[in-house]
């Protein structure tokens, strides 16, 4: 195959894209231990 | 980091691309074999379809050198692609320079063009380049050659690009589609 005469040398170094390890999972909800604001901040009768 | 060139920048990451064609068998699986080579020989190009191949050197090339090249020798060491030897994977920068090849090799039903890319060391030349790694991007039929096109390409799991029209004038590109 003729391809002419030489012209330069170039490094190139692709960056690929990380292949696929494993399959999505879905993820589960996580309960939200925080307690409810709104019912502490709501009137007590005790008082 | 560059494996021969570590103390180099690469000047690039985006892979090189060009156009080369192969004669092909697709009888006991598909296999891609450069025009020139030897028939029965285990071809270089063997695995880019599925991923980057690195070019292997029968006069002392290497993919790295890690001591100083011995020039007194008749083919001193050298990093693949020498720039004074003629190793390396082979492309055409533009399609037209391949299809112009298989013209004037009066190319038969077992020949398929295809869309490279090269990275690595690369030696840039006038029409093409010579480089240390290739891998095949796609497969790109010629006109009224599709079917065979289509099943090489689904045999070596790679894309194609539209199909091309034979080429037909050495004075110019074919006519448009």
């Amino acid at each position: 195959m003729n391809i002419g005469q030489q012209v330069r040398t170039v490094y190139i170094e692709p960056i690929e894209e990380p292949p696929m390890t494993e399959t999505p999972v879905r993820l589960e909800p996580v309960p939200d231990l925080l307690p409810d604001t709104r019912r502490q901040l709501e009137p007590t009768h005790d008082s | 980091m560059i494996h021969d060139r570590p103390d180099r920048v690469p000047d690039s990451i985006e892979p090189l691309v060009g156009y080369r064609a192969w004669f092909f068998t697709n009888v006991r699986g598909a296999s891609l074999r450069p025009i020139g080579g030897r028939p029965f020989s285990n071809s270089a190009w063997e695995g880019a379809n599925r991923g980057w191949v690195s070019a292997a050197c029968p006069f002392g090339g290497r993919e790295k050198l890690d001591y100083p090249p011995d020039s007194s020798l008749d083919h001193p060491p050298h990093v693949i692609p020498g720039e004074d030897c003629s190793c390396g994977f082979y492309a055409m920068k533009v399609l037209s320079c391949a299809q112009q090849l298989t013209m004037e090799l009066q190319c038969g039903p077992d020949l398929t063009l295809g869309r490279v890319e090269l990275a690595g060391k690369v030696i840039e030349h006038s029409l093409g380049y010579r480089a240390a790694r290739a891998r095949i991007a796609a497969l790109i039929p010629i006109r009224g050659n599709e079917r065979t096109a289509k099943r090489l390409a689904e045999s070596l799991g790679l894309p194609l690009d539209p199909a091309i029209l034979r080429w037909s004038s050495p004075e110019g590109l074919p006519p448009a589609a």
